[in-house]
């Protein structure tokens, strides 16, 4: 389970996160939605450790992710993901998935790549991957050391339609074995077509944390979002 | 420790393919030929301008290759957030510094190894060879290791370019405040108790330099070197804890 009670962050005098308390049960696919500088980066940055809420707290699986034994049940992909260049993405991989105590696989690694499909790229330098084979690897490396928790930032950006279907499947896949997936995501069709519950932030401040259906009531998730949005 | 191990594998992987190699055997060819060029041209001082001109430019190709590469690949980390994909992980930021030292340093110390190789087979084909040029050498990795720890420290709250002079100016005190000392209290004991507080705020990188001694063929004591490898030891220790605290409270 996660819970986040009473998250803030400030930068510059200002609330980027302001007072978030939700929660989710484990299994669910949970979309965190909201517009361009709404929070959503920097909830997930407090979530996996990247960065520290100025108050309140986040218990992943019971612990917090400052703890690195919590850390090994996390796995994150970021937005517009840097990796090095030199390495190829087999490599890559490698390297990812032996920072848990699981270890490394070589049998596991190829299916992974096989499962995101960049398997034929794996031995090539990443500095000369497209932009969505980078982020097909920047998914392979979160969910390597089969983590119970998953955190993807943007995950379906800079992907052709082929590749977000793909990743979608991916998604559906980590959810029937019982994963936690929690992404963040300006492209609301893709969010209801996955996500069992939604967040909505806007301005810092959550709007909105339940399940999809009862948030659209009837309508398109994208409309509502809209209509809920512009309420502020 | 496996985590560690795992980072500094990383680390010297991407630095060495990063064409830094090519950079050194590059540098390997053109500074044999120039160090048989002048050595043949300094009459009677052959043997003497070819280990000075030799040491010399291992030290300066290394240092060069020390400052930009740990400021390179630790502003990479930081600005290119490739250090997304470490920290969320099961892996302490302590474990990341360190990790990143030991590739760096190993990055550095195969660079210098490289040149090193170039150079004893120069002294060779000249029958110069000396035991002591390995000693002024091993010492200049020592000074390396701190100069990685050092850079690594400043990097973790300076900007990169920062970060490279500010070490620049760490280097440049710490090769000059032996002497900069002496002269200070020769010309008043105020300014020689400044230059002391200055001295215990810069590492004395002359420490790690016997590259005169070996030149001039003057005995080095064995205590003098087991100093040196302490102060690196030590030295590097502190920079690399400093290095961890700010690291632990640094938002990425």
């Amino acid at each position: 389970m996660i819970e986040i009670k009473n998250l803030t962050k400030t930068y510059g005098g200002e609330r980027a996160v302001d007072s978030l308390s939700f929660s989710i049960e484990d299994g669910i696919v949970f979309g965190f939605l909201g517009a361009n500088g709404a929070g959503k980066t920097t909830t997930l940055k407090m979530l996996v450790g990247l960065a520290f809420p100025d108050e309140g707290t986040i218990a992943i699986g019971g612990g917090s992710p400052s703890e690195t034994s919590t850390r090994e049940k996390i796995g994150f992909a970021p937005e517009t993901p840097s990796f090095y260049d030199y390495l190829t993405g087999y490599e890559f991989l490698e390297f990812s998935a032996s920072l848990s105590s699981r270890g490394f696989s070589r049998r596991a690694a190829e299916a992974l790549l096989k499962e995101v499909g960049i398997f034929e790229a794996r031995g090539i330098s990443i500095r000369n991957y497209s932009k969505g084979m980078k982020q097909r690897l920047a998914f392979a490396a979160a969910i390597a050391h089969d983590p119970q928790f998953v955190f993807l930032d943007e995950p379906l950006d800079g992907l052709d339609p082929l590749g977000r279907k793909h990743m979608k499947g991916i998604i559906r896949n980590l959810k029937k074995r019982g994963k936690t997936v929690f992404f963040s995501s300006h492209i609301l069709f893709d969010a209801e077509e996955l996500c069992n519950e939604i967040g909505v932030i806007h301005k810092g401040k959550l709007l909105y944390a339940g399940e999809t259906k009862r948030f659209c009531d009837g309508k398109r998730l994208e409309e509502k979002f809209v209509e809920v949005v512009e309420k502020q | 420790m496996k985590n560690i191990f795992l980072i500094a594998k990383n680390t010297f992987r991407e630095t060495i393919r990063d064409r830094i190699l090519y950079g050194v055997l590059a540098f390997a060819i053109i500074f044999i030929v120039i160090l048989f060029f002048l050595s043949d041209a300094s009459l009677g001082e052959e043997r003497r301008v070819f280990t000075s001109v030799g040491l010399g430019g291992i030290y300066l190709f290394g240092t060069c290759i020390t400052i930009f590469l740990s400021a390179a690949m630790i502003a990479k980390e930081l600005d290119k957030k490739t250090l997304y994909f470490v920290v969320p992980r099961a892996v302490s930021r302590e474990q990341v510094i360190v990790g990143k030292f030991m590739g760096l340093l190993a990055s550095v110390a195969l660079s210098i190894f490289i040149l090193s190789l170039a150079y004893f087979a120069a002294l060779s084909a000249r029958a110069w060879f000396a035991w002591e040029n390995i000693l002024a050498l091993a010492l200049q990795i020592l000074e390396s290791a701190l100069l990685v720890g050092i850079i690594i420290f400043l990097s973790t709250f300076l900007r990169p370019m920062l970060a490279v002079l500010a070490s620049i100016v760490v280097l440049y005190a710490g090769h000059s405040m032996t002497t900069l000392a002496a002269m200070a209290e020769r010309m008043s004991p105020s300014l020689g108790d400044l230059a002391l507080l200055f001295s215990y705020v810069f590492p004395n990188l002359e420490k790690f330099n016997m590259r005169n001694d070996v030149i001039y063929g003057f005995p080095v004591p064995s205590a003098e070197i087991v100093f040196a490898f302490l102060y690196a030891a030590f030295g590097t220790a502190l920079a690399l804890l400093l290095a961890s605290l700010v690291f632990k409270k640094k938002e990425l």
